[in-house]
C-alpha cells in the first residue's frame, strides 16, 4: 500500500464559546461554511493531509468546546498537541480579552516548544468589529505569535494559517524530521514520539502505523 | 304511512349495503397500502443496496481515470438526483422519504461531499424502509396493546411498552406523566412562572453562553432554523428558569439539546422545563452537568476501560489511528444520546430511559460501536449514523458507523479524511470472542462485569479525572431501582 503521509501530528484549536473555531475547522478540512454549527461539546476533531516542503503531513486538529466547564476537560488535551490556534472573534472584545488567560492556560498545559498562532476571525463582519487589526498584532507580537485576520465565512487567510502552523511545528521538529525523506518507507508519528509514556490503550502495535 | 315505512326499510337496507361496500372498500385499500408500503420498503432495500453497491465499486476502482469510472460517476450523480425525478413523475402520494422527519429533523444531512451524500442517501433509505416494515408489522398490535393499558400506572407491561417506542400521538402525555413521576416533589404551582420572572429581573451568570447556543441547537430541525419558529425563544426560556432553578449548574451546554428535545416532544415550554429538571436533577448522577462535569469524566474512563476490556481489538485499532475514544464518546450520556441518534430511534431510547432511568442508555455504547451485521435485529441495520450533528460534523458523519459486510478490511475505502470508520469494520467480529458475539446480539452489560471492570485498577489513562477511582466506585456501586430520588448512577 502506498505510503499516506510522512508525518502525523495535532493541532489545537481553542478560544472562548462562539469564535467560529468549528466554523475555521469545517472551512479548512472540508471547504464548507454554515453560520450556524451545533455548538461543540467536550472535543472534536477533523484529519486532513496536506503537503508542506514536499513532506506530507497529516493533521489531526482537535476542536474544543470554549465553555469554561469544559476547560477541566478540554486542558488534558493541551500537553498533547504539537500547535496550537488561539482564537478571538473581532467583533467581540471580551474573546480579545480572553487571549490572555488561553495563553497562560497553554503556558501552563502545553508541552515547551508546542507552536502557537493567533487567530482574529469574523474578518467579514467590518461593521460589528471591535477589536482592531493593529491590536491583534500587538498583541501575537508580545506573545512571539504570527498572527491571521480570518474569516471561514469568506474563506480568507484559512489555508495559510492552517499552513503556516504545520510549518512552524515541522520547523520546530526538525530533527525527527531529517530523516523521513531518507526513510521513504517510514513515516514518522510526531504525536507518537512527543507525548504519552502514559497512553491510555496498553502497548500499540507500532511495527504497524498506516491505517488510511 | 306504510308507503313512507317501506321507503324508509329500503333507505337503511341501502345504508347498510354502502356501508359493507364502503367496508369493503376501506378495507381493501388498507391492504393495498400495506403491500405498497411493502413494495416501497423492499424498493428502498434494492436502492439501498445498489447505491451500496456502487460505492464498493467506485471504491475498488479507486482513482482510474478510466471510461468506466466516468461512467461510474454518472450513475452515481443520477442516483443521488432520483429522489426529484421520482417524485415529479409520480403523482400517487406514497411515502416518500421527506425532506423532514415528524419531529423536524432532517432526514438526509446536507453534505457537500459527494461521498458522504452517498452514504447519508443509504442511510435514509435503509431507515425507511425498516420505519415502512414496521410500522406495517407492529402498528395495529402495539395500539391495542396500548389500548388494553388504559389509565398510566408502574408495570412490567408499561416498561416493555416503553421500550419499544410510544407512539407519537401517545408521545407527549406518555413523558408528561413519566416526567411529573420523576419531578412531583419539586414542582409546586407557579414555580416555574416565578423562575421565570427572576431570569427578567435578575440576569443569571450563564444568560449570555444560552444566548449564545440558541441559533447553535439543532441546526438540522426546522424548528430551531426557521426564522419565524417560535422553539428559539422558548428554549430560552427554558433555560433560564432552569439557570435559577439549579444555580449551581446555571447552563452547561448540552442542556440545549436536552430541552429542545423535551420541546420538540411537548411543544410547552413548562413540561419542556420540568422534563430537563427530571433529567438533571432525578435521573442522570450529580455532578453530571457542574462547573466540573466531574460524574461526567468518571463515566468516560468507565466506559474506556469497559470497551478495552470487552472489545480490545477496537480499541487497539483506535490506538494505532491515535484517537481518543471520548472525542466520539463524550457526548453520548452527556446529552442522551441526542447528537448521536436518528430521531426515531432516538426518541425511543428516551421513551425507555425517563421511565427507568439511565439503565437504558447503558447498553448503547458497546451497540453503538461495533454495529450490528444482522438483518434481524430490532432498530435499523445501520443504526447510529446521526442527521442531528451540523453538517460535516466529524464524530458521527455517516461514515463512523458504517456497517461494511465483508470486503478487504485493510483498504476501506473511506474517505481519506475520516479515519473512524475502518474501526467498525465486519473484520473486527470475524472471530469474535464470546464477549463480542454477546455485544454484537445487543445483550445488555451484567452489573457484575461493569462493576468488575470498574474495580480494577484505573488505568494510566491520559488526562483522567482527579480522584476518578474512588468515585468510581460510588456510581457503580449505585444498585436499586430507579426513579425519583433512588438511584441515580449511570452504572446501577
Amino acid at each position: 500500500m502506498a505510503k499516506q503521509y510522512d508525518v502525523l501530528f495535532r493541532l489545537l484549536l481553542i478560544g472562548d464559546s462562539g469564535v467560529g473555531k468549528t466554523c475555521l475547522l469545517c472551512r479548512f478540512t472540508d471547504n464548507e461554511f454554515h453560520s450556524s454549527h451545533i455548538s461543540t461539546i467536550g472535543v472534536d476533531f477533523k484529519m486532513k493531509t496536506i503537503e508542506v516542503d514536499g513532506i506530507k503531513v497529516r493533521i489531526q486538529i482537535w476542536d474544543t468546546a470554549g465553555q469554561e466547564r469544559y476547560q477541566t476537560i478540554t486542558k488534558q488535551y493541551y500537553r498533547r498537541a504539537q500547535g496550537i490556534f488561539l482564537v478571538y472573534d473581532i467583533s467581540s472584545e471580551r474573546s480579545y480579552q480572553h487571549i490572555m488567560k488561553w495563553v497562560s492556560d497553554v503556558d501552563e498545559y502545553a508541552p515547551e516548544g508546542v507552536q502557537k498562532i493567533l487567530i482574529g476571525n469574523k474578518a467579514d463582519e467590518e461593521q460589528k468589529r471591535q477589536v482592531g487589526r493593529e491590536q491583534g498584532q500587538q498583541l501575537a507580537k508580545e506573545y512571539g505569535m504570527d498572527f491571521y485576520e480570518t474569516s471561514a465565512c469568506t474563506n480568507l487567510n484559512i489555508k495559510e494559517s492552517f499552513t503556516r502552523l504545520t510549518e512552524l511545528v515541522l520547523q520546530a521538529h526538525r530533527k525527527e524530521l531529517d530523516g523521513v525523506r531518507t526513510r521513504a518507507s517510514k513515516e514518522l508519528a510526531l504525536a507518537e514520539l512527543e507525548e504519552d509514556e502514559s497512553r491510555p490503550e496498553g502497548p500499540v502495535n507500532s511495527s504497524k502505523t498506516c491505517w488510511c | 304511512m306504510e308507503a313512507y315505512q317501506t321507503q324508509n326499510r329500503f333507505l337503511n337496507s341501502e345504508i347498510h349495503q354502502v356501508t359493507k361496500i364502503w367496508r369493503k372498500v376501506a378495507e381493501k385499500e388498507r391492504t393495498l397500502l400495506m403491500k405498497c408500503a411493502y413494495l416501497q420498503a423492499k424498493n428502498c432495500q434494492v436502492e439501498s443496496k445498489y447505491l451500496a453497491g456502487l460505492r464498493r465499486l467506485q471504491e475498488a476502482m479507486g482513482n482510474q481515470g478510466s471510461e468506466c469510472a466516468e461512467l461510474l460517476r454518472q450513475l452515481i450523480q443520477e442516483a443521488l438526483q432520483w429522489e426529484a425525478s421520482e417524485a415529479s413523475a409520480d403523482n400517487v402520494e406514497l411515502s416518500p422519504i421527506s425532506e423532514y422527519d415528524e419531529y423536524g429533523f432532517q432526514t438526509v444531512p446536507s453534505y457537500e461531499v459527494e461521498d458522504l451524500k452517498l452514504l447519508a442517501k443509504i442511510q435514509a433509505l435503509e431507515v425507511h424502509s425498516h420505519h415502512l416494515l414496521a410500522h406495517e408489522a407492529m402498528e395495529r398490535p402495539l395500539r391495542e396493546r396500548w389500548a388494553a393499558l388504559g389509565e398510566l400506572a408502574p408495570s412490567v407491561e408499561l416498561k416493555q411498552l416503553l421500550r419499544m417506542g410510544v407512539s407519537r400521538e401517545h408521545r407527549p402525555r406518555v413523558w408528561r406523566w413519566l416526567i411529573h413521576r420523576r419531578v412531583q416533589h419539586l414542582q409546586a404551582p407557579g414555580r416555574y412562572q416565578e423562575l421565570l420572572s427572576r431570569s427578567q429581573t435578575c440576569k443569571h451568570p450563564a444568560a449570555r453562553q444560552i444566548e449564545l447556543d440558541l441559533n447553535r441547537t439543532f441546526t438540522n430541525n426546522k424548528h430551531f432554523t426557521c426564522p419565524t419558529s417560535s422553539f428559539p425563544d422558548k428554549l430560552r426560556r427554558v433555560l433560564l428558569a432552569f439557570s435559577w432553578q439549579n444555580p449551581s449548574i446555571g447552563y452547561c451546554q448540552g442542556l440545549n439539546r436536552l430541552a429542545a428535545i423535551a420541546l420538540l416532544v411537548l411543544g410547552e415550554e413548562e413540561s419542556a422545563f420540568w422534563c430537563l429538571v427530571a433529567i438533571v436533577e432525578t435521573i442522570m448522577p450529580a455532578d453530571y452537568y457542574s462547573k466540573t462535569l466531574t460524574a461526567s469524566q468518571v463515566d468516560q474512563r468507565v466506559l474506556q476501560d469497559l470497551l478495552s476490556e470487552k472489545l480490545p481489538r477496537l480499541m487497539a485499532h483506535l490506538g494505532q489511528l491515535r484517537v481518543d475514544l471520548s472525542f466520539i464518546t463524550f457526548n453520548w450520556f452527556l446529552v442522551v444520546f441526542a447528537d448521536s441518534l436518528i430521531s426515531n430511534i432516538l426518541f425511543q431510547v428516551w421513551d425507555a430511559f425517563l421511565y427507568e432511568g439511565t439503565k437504558p442508555i447503558q447498553g448503547l455504547p458497546p451497540w453503538c460501536v461495533c454495529s450490528p451485521s444482522g438483518d434481524n435485529l430490532p432498530w435499523p441495520p445501520i443504526p447510529f449514523l446521526s442527521p442531528h450533528l451540523a453538517p460535516g460534523g466529524v464524530p458521527l458523519c455517516p461514515g463512523h458507523f458504517q456497517v461494511h459486510r465483508g470486503g478487504d478490511p485493510e483498504v476501506t475505502g473511506q474517505p481519506r479524511d475520516l479515519p473512524v470508520p475502518a474501526l467498525l469494520h465486519q473484520d473486527h467480529f470475524q472471530q469474535p470472542e464470546a464477549d463480542e458475539h454477546r455485544l454484537q446480539r445487543h445483550e445488555p452489560l451484567s452489573y457484575e462485569t461493569a462493576a468488575a471492570v470498574a474495580s480494577g485498577p484505573p488505568g494510566a489513562a491520559g488526562g483522567g479525572a482527579a480522584g476518578a477511582g474512588a468515585v468510581q466506585g460510588r456510581v457503580l456501586g449505585d444498585s436499586g431501582s430507579p426513579g425519583p430520588g433512588g438511584a441515580r448512577g449511570l452504572h446501577q
